[in-house]
């Protein structure tokens, strides 16, 4: 499969998974994107040495992962460039910490910071379709102007990869031995995919705005579609108790 | 260059957002102020191809590390730096909350990082700066090449100020800045040189889509305001002052007539010829560029001045009928 068939076939994915009817899926998405702050600023507040206060942190994605059955084999696969990122600079703190075992410490907690802040935005992430996460946006008074260009970009991805798909095959067709398209002809490839799908992205906007739709229309009709829920009330109160005490308790406790 | 949650404490993550929030009120307003209708969907498609973009890593020679595409440059000299800069947020947020790319916290420090530096410094002083004198395939490459490296620098150069205002390394300062610079210097480079193939691509096809260009357009509409202004004053004063320095001699054709016939003025009897002479008498209101039954130098002006803006008046009309016409058909 080509790199561009993987990210069309990556995207649709993610979109399939997080549309799914499963319950964590239909719960209110402004809950689940506060509780999902809550705990990435209750995860990066421990203190940098404290490993043991970072294990407790650990319980909300791994029950999450596990009572909702969310894949963890793809969830690595698909982060795995973010911790390797975060795991070299990790290695920076080993070769310059005044002691080795400073340095380990240090390297472990920034490695598991890192690496549960991720889970918890992938787990919003696969649960949470970019409609819901767009209004729930909307929700907390952000501005529709940006609220409209997150929607426009991820769905003139799409076209994007579509059009980029078709002049690559063009491409390959005329020089079949080739391997990759030639340095040379790199501004002109990029820019014609450009130019290409900005038409085509024209003409599916005229089609929207012939139907009616105008970006700067408020539209209020989306607020009756997340009528708040007992559940919706529980997973928002009940994992912000959770977590707060995940991360203040040990404290007391030790 | 997309920062993690784990690089930053909660209180640089915070007032990271404060700076972003504030560039995107801003951004907001003056795209929101200005003439033009807000290009959502361009906004959208060049959103969703820096997007794209970012997701194709190129290794670094010699580093044995790898980068992409910041694409700040690119959106900006596209769509301006206040839609710009609102587009790199739309991106960044989308990598942050769809693809765990870039911490949710850390969303604040990565807008300032790739976004504000990308679009401001990179449009707006480096970009416009090197279109201010007319555009062309060479200032294309060096504003490119010269504003993907300095943003980046500062865009790495803040990394590592939030990285060590966090507190949350124990790499020292300049040894972490000695990391970070010359690698983003060769991303920088590498960036500049695919943003200097794809805008002088766009340069050639369609120089309108470039938004230093499209200003130039309007620059020059203003200059050409500017000309007929210089040109109108000038009429003004040729036909005002000037006309009274001219020369009593008969013209060519006056010259003519008196060479054969002994007058510059040759005459007609008949009752047509009267009839007409008597109409021209009766409508003409400075007849021999002279107020009537007067010597007055006063009349020659006056008689230029007014010929002057009657003829551009006669020309203005025309021009108007005609516009309306074509737009009719």
């Amino acid at each position: 499969m080509s790199n561009i068939d993987k990210a069309i076939h990556e995207m649709c994915s993610m979109e399939k998974e997080a549309g799914k009817d499963g319950s964590i899926n239909s719960i209110h998405p402004l809950f689940k994107l506060f509780v999902t702050v809550w705990y990435v600023t209750l995860t990066i507040s421990v203190p940098n040495y404290d490993v043991r206060g970072l294990i407790f942190m650990m319980i909300y994605p791994l029950a999450v992962f596990i009572i909702w059955d969310i894949s963890f084999v793809n969830c690595l696969k698909r982060i795995k460039v973010i911790l390797a990122a975060i795991f070299l600079l990790g290695i920076g703190n080993l070769l310059f910490a005044k002691t080795v075992v400073v340095g380990l410490i240090l390297m472990l907690c920034l490695f598991i910071k890192g690496v549960l802040s991720v889970f918890a935005v992938y787990i919003l992430a696969v649960t949470t379709r970019i409609e819901d996460i767009c209004n729930a946006l909307r929700m907390i008074k952000v501005p529709e102007i940006l609220v409209t260009v997150i929607l426009l970009i991820y769905r003139y991805t799409n076209i994007l990869l579509k059009e980029t798909k078709r002049m690559t095959e063009a491409y390959y067709m005329l020089a079949p031995n080739q391997k990759g398209v030639h340095i040379k002809v790199w501004g002109q490839f990029a820019g014609q995919i450009m130019l290409r799908s900005m038409d085509k992205a024209h003409t599916v906007y005229d089609s929207m705005n012939v139907r009616g739709y105008e970006w700067n229309v408020k539209n209020q009709g989306y607020k009756s579609k997340y009528t708040v829920k007992a559940r919706d009330a529980v997973w928002l109160f009940g994992w912000c108790i959770v977590v707060a005490a995940l991360r203040f308790v040990p404290n007391y406790v030790y | 260059m997309h920062m993690a949650d784990a690089l930053l404490n909660h209180i640089v993550a915070g007032s990271m957002y404060v700076l972003s929030v504030g560039g995107a009120a801003y951004s907001i307003h003056k795209v929101k102020k200005s003439e033009e209708p807000i290009k959502v969907a361009e906004m959208g498609i060049m959103g969703a191809f820096v997007f794209a973009a970012q997701m194709i890593n190129f290794s670094i020679p010699g580093t044995g590390s790898s980068g992409h595409l910041c694409g700040g440059m690119l959106l900006s000299a596209m769509l301006g730096p206040h839609a710009g800069f609102l587009t790199m947020i739309g991106i960044l947020t989308i990598q942050c909350l769809m693809f765990a790319d870039g911490g949710i916290m850390a969303l604040g420090a990565n807008i300032w990082n790739m976004a504000f530096f990308g679009c401001f410094v990179g449009a707006a002083v480096i970009w416009r700066g090197i279109m201010k004198k007319g555009t062309s395939k060479k200032k294309i490459i060096l504003a490119s090449v010269i504003g993907c490296v300095v943003t980046l620098q500062l865009g790495a150069f803040f990394v590592t100020l939030e990285t060590m205002a966090s507190g949350v390394t124990e790499l020292p300062f300049k040894t972490f800045l000695a990391f970070m610079q010359p690698i983003h210097l060769a991303i920088g480079l590498v960036e500049g040189a695919i943003t200097a193939a794809v805008l002088c691509f766009v340069y050639e096809t369609r120089a309108e889509l470039l938004w230093g260009i499209e200003s130039r357009v309007k620059a020059d509409r203003k200059s050409y305001a500017g000309v007929m202004s210089v040109l109108a004053v000038v009429a003004l004063a040729t036909a005002g002052l000037l006309s009274l320095m001219a020369s009593s001699h008969p013209d060519g054709l006056e010259w003519s007539v008196e060479k054969v016939t002994g007058s510059t003025e040759l005459s007609r009897s008949g009752e047509i010829y009267d009839a007409f002479a008597n109409v021209q008498e009766t409508l003409a209101l400075l007849p021999d560029y002279a107020f009537k039954n007067s010597e007055s130098v006063a009349g020659t002006s006056f008689s230029g001045i007014l010929g002057a803006l009657a003829v551009a008046g006669v020309c203005a009309l025309f021009c108007v009928i005609v516009r309306k016409r074509k737009k009719r058909i």
